[in-house]
Order: structure tokens, then C-alpha cells, then sequence
């Protein structure tokens, strides 16, 4: 009996996996506070905006940071996949009620789960890198 | 032996998941900024774009303190002055500067910047002497 315990502990040993290489991914993993960070140009325009933001089940429940120059309110969500790509948008709005976007069309969640790196466009189309640093 | 076996075993196996997934709750210091990073910024501003790379070494206070294999643009260049803060939550700050080649002295400044939680990047947004607009990532070399 005590050689069949130790010959199953040794096997699950051998299987489960070690260190950043953690298996899957899931929208809970979006859970919790992230910093946003995004850059984006379209011929003479550039534009930029940063914030903290709070997910819950890939949903935005709160956020708020600075676009361009003015503060923002932040909304939206994210839709991550089991392979760790990312998907979706972060809207807000800042100054007098104007909104914003940014649409993060292609996006990877790396394996230590407290990073995103993303590209695609904001509301005018304009091209943009993004970044998400898990603070929390 | 067997009963020393299965509890080092049995260790083991409590030990693992802690090693997988993100770390939490961390504090930082200014020492995690010590060591070797490489810097890689892209901007933009009006009509023109621009971009800075390089490895910098920061000491123990976050000060600049070496430089190697640095360009702004298409100019070699080098770090040589100014630092990074970092608060405890991992909230960043600071400012770097440096001299190029081709246009003499630089300098990005950070507007809002976070330390991830494995303590390996650094990410931060900047507006440079220019008045560039920076999107900032730098990863720990060692």
C-alpha cells in the first residue's frame, strides 16, 4: 500500500507543471486591478490615455485615469480565451461627456498572468499599442 | 524511510502551486529597481515619431548608473543621468536623460508608470523634450 502511494505522489509529481508554464487560462484571471496603458498615432494625430481599472468576470467595474490630457472614467471589458489570447474594448468617457475606445483586436496574456500586451485601434480608427500591468 | 519519503513528498507537492501563476500582495522597494533593464520606447508627436532603446543600469535608489547600446532614433546615444522611483504599490515615477549624437541632450519623463508584480517590467507612459508622446516597457536583462 505505503509502495502504490509513493509510486502515485512520485507520478503526480512528474505531471504537474512547474513554475510560470501554468496551465490555461480563464476570465477570472482578468480579476482584479490592472493599469492601462495605451499609445496610438494616425498621421498627424497621437493619442494616449492611462488608468486603473478594476474587472470583475471580464467586465470594467470601475476605472478611472487620464485621457490625453483630461481625466477619464473607464468602462468595458475584456474577453480572454483558454489559450491566452485577448480580446475587446475599454471605453470612457472624460471632459464634458465625450467618450472614447480602444478596441484591442489581437492580445496575450503571458504565463505569469500579471501582464497583457495588445495592438488594434481606438474610435477613429487610429492605430494603437496597449499594455496592462496586474497591480493586484 | 518510507514515512520520511511520503512527507518529503508530500511537501513537495503543497510546495508546487505556489511556484505557478501570478505572485500577490507585493511590496515594493526601491532595490528592486537595481540591475540591468532594456529600454524600448516608441512615440509619437504632430507630424513625427520617434524612439528610444537602450540598457540601463539603475543602482539600489533607482539611479541611472550605466549605459550600454543606446540610440535615440537613428543617433547612438547614452543614458547618463536621472532615475526611477517606485512607491511601494509599484506605482513608478521619475525622469532619465541622457545625450545623443546627433542632437545633444534628451530627457523622458514619466507620467504614469507601474512595476509588474514578478518585478521583471516596467511600463510606463512619458512625454520626452520634444514634447513626444512615449509608451515606455522595460524588461529586467538579469
Amino acid at each position: 500500500m505505503k509502495r502504490l502511494f509513493l509510486t502515485l505522489a512520485a507520478v503526480v509529481l512528474l505531471l504537474v507543471p512547474v513554475g510560470p508554464a501554468s496551465a490555461g487560462f480563464d476570465t477570472a484571471d482578468l480579476d482584479g486591478n490592472w493599469e492601462f496603458f495605451a499609445l496610438g498615432y494616425y498621421e498627424v494625430y497621437t493619442t494616449y490615455a492611462f488608468g486603473s481599472l478594476t474587472f470583475d468576470t471580464g467586465l470594467i467595474i470601475q476605472g478611472s485615469g487620464q485621457y490625453h490630457s483630461s481625466p477619464a472614467q473607464y468602462g468595458g471589458g475584456l474577453n480572454l480565451a483558454g489559450d491566452g489570447s485577448l480580446t475587446g474594448q475599454i471605453s470612457g468617457t472624460y471632459a464634458d461627456g465625450k467618450s472614447f475606445s480602444y478596441q484591442i483586436l489581437s492580445g496575450r496574456m503571458n504565463s505569469r498572468k500579471d501582464a497583457i500586451v495588445g495592438s488594434g485601434q481606438n474610435h477613429l480608427w487610429w492605430m494603437c499599442t496597449f499594455y496592462l500591468i496586474k497591480t493586484n | 524511510m518510507n514515512r520520511i519519503l511520503s512527507v518529503v513528498i508530500l511537501a513537495g507537492l503543497l510546495f508546487i502551486p505556489a511556484l505557478s501563476g501570478p505572485a500577490q500582495a507585493v511590496d515594493f522597494t526601491a532595490a528592486d529597481m537595481e540591475g540591468a533593464w532594456h529600454l524600448h520606447a516608441f512615440g509619437a508627436y504632430e507630424v513625427k515619431g520617434t524612439f528610444y532603446y537602450g540598457t540601463i543600469t539603475l543602482n539600489n535608489e533607482g539611479q541611472v548608473v550605466a549605459c550600454g547600446d543606446a540610440a535615440y532614433g537613428w543617433s547612438p546615444a547614452v543614458f547618463d543621468g536621472g532615475g526611477l522611483i517606485i512607491y511601494p504599490d509599484g506605482q513608478v515615477g521619475g525622469r532619465l536623460s541622457g545625450l545623443s549624437y546627433e542632437w545633444g541632450g534628451f530627457w523622458i519623463a514619466v507620467k504614469h508608470g507601474w512595476m509588474n508584480l514578478s518585478k521583471d517590467k516596467i511600463t510606463f507612459l512619458a512625454e520626452d523634450y520634444e514634447s513626444y508622446q512615449l509608451l515606455v516597457t522595460m524588461v529586467r536583462v538579469d
